[in-house]
């Protein structure tokens, strides 16, 4: 066996992983070869030298311990509260669907009223146009913005002003 | 807090945010100086301390494996990683173990060490910190095998499955980060 191999063994005998069928390989390499005896005496100084260390006072600073704690205690974001508190989860979702019923339901109601005023607007300037001015051309205008205001309260069910129908 | 560190991360998806300190605490001293010999600073290792638990309780929902502690190691190791190629400072993958000119041995050099007179505890004292010089200047993804196995005890089988690499891969920069602290141990000894 090469040495190189040789000190794979070294490594593994060293922690704890060498096979049997290794063993015997190993042991007579090591007769013959300075060079991998003198790995093994390396290994084992440099733990006796590491091992000297006191690593009491190597520590992270407190900032840091202080921040993992904070945000341990934040809400997980994939597991906790749903599956501890289900009904919140119902709750959230109820609360949610309702709001954004109510909130289609505004928009349609503002968008219709919003119409209906802008073409009452129009239709009271012509009114007065064609009163004050006999003109025939506003007159005609007048009738098609009243056509058109009749259609979008039918459209909206609001039942048109009978003054709409004396204008 | 007792039980195995897989019950409290288990306890922790569960909603108990005191597992997360026991396993804070029981990994405190290892993990940080693990973090500490591989980066050669303590604004360093702090960071990737604060980092490495960040992720974790990012990432607890997620786990799945057998082995919590392979799992944190694995996050720290790739954080150093990540910022060891961001700053640059990794000279190379698997770069060749040390100088064929080296005729002397680790073991050499810590016995010479002693005939200098030296006491036996400042002598140890003195060549850890050479130690410590020396791992900060190799590539660190030999660095962190020889500390996982020197400091930490893991096996070589642990190490490559926590490091994504085969069995000889991992034994393979064992012997590299060997060759090369021999070097450069040879360079901080005084003449």
């Amino acid at each position: 066996m090469h040495c190189n191999e040789i000190q794979n063994l070294i490594l593994l005998e060293d922690s704890g992983e060498i096979t049997a069928g290794q063993r015997q390989p190993l042991a007579g390499h090591l007769e013959a070869c300075a060079d991998c005896r003198a790995l093994k005496t390396e290994l084992a100084s440099l733990r006796q030298t590491l091992g000297t260390a006191d690593l009491s006072r190597i520590t992270p600073s407190r900032k840091v311990l202080e921040t993992i704690q904070t945000a341990a205690r934040k809400p997980h974001p994939r597991f906790h509260w749903h599956l501890a508190q289900p009904w919140k989860v119902a709750l959230a979702t109820a609360a949610s669907l309702t709001l954004c019923l109510t909130g289609v339901q505004v928009m349609n109601s503002r968008q219709a009223t919003s119409n209906i005023e802008a073409l009452a607007e129009q239709l009271v300037i012509l009114q007065e146009e064609n009163l004050n001015a006999a003109d025939d051309v506003a007159a005609e205008d007048f009738t098609l913005l009243e056509d058109g205001l009749t259609t979008t309260l039918r459209g909206n069910s609001i039942p048109a002003s009978p003054r709409g129908k004396d204008v | 807090m007792d039980g195995t560190d897989e019950q409290l991360i288990n306890l922790y998806n569960q909603g108990d945010t005191g597992a997360l300190d026991t396993l804070v605490e029981r990994y405190k001293r290892p993990l940080y100086s693990f973090l500490w010999r591989l980066t050669g600073s303590k604004t360093d290792a702090d960071e990737i301390f604060q980092d490495t638990w960040l992720r974790v309780i990012q990432k607890a929902g997620d786990f799945q494996q057998n082995r919590f502690r392979g799992w944190v190691f694995k996050i720290a190791h790739n954080l150093v990683i990540d910022r060891s190629r961001l700053k640059g400072r990794t000279v190379s993958l698997d770069a060749p173990a040390g100088n064929s000119e080296n005729d002397g041995t680790l073991g050499d050099l810590l016995q010479d060490g002693r005939t200098r007179g030296a006491d036996e505890q400042a002598y140890h004292r003195d060549i850890r910190r050479d130690i410590e010089k020396a791992l900060v200047q190799l590539p660190k993804e030999q660095s962190s095998v020889f500390v996982m196995r020197m400091t930490l005890d893991m096996t070589f089988r642990e190490i490559a499955e926590l490091q994504g690499i085969t069995l000889n891969a991992a034994l393979g920069r064992m012997q590299s980060a060997l060759a090369k602290m021999r070097d450069l141990l040879r360079e901080h000894q005084p003449e």
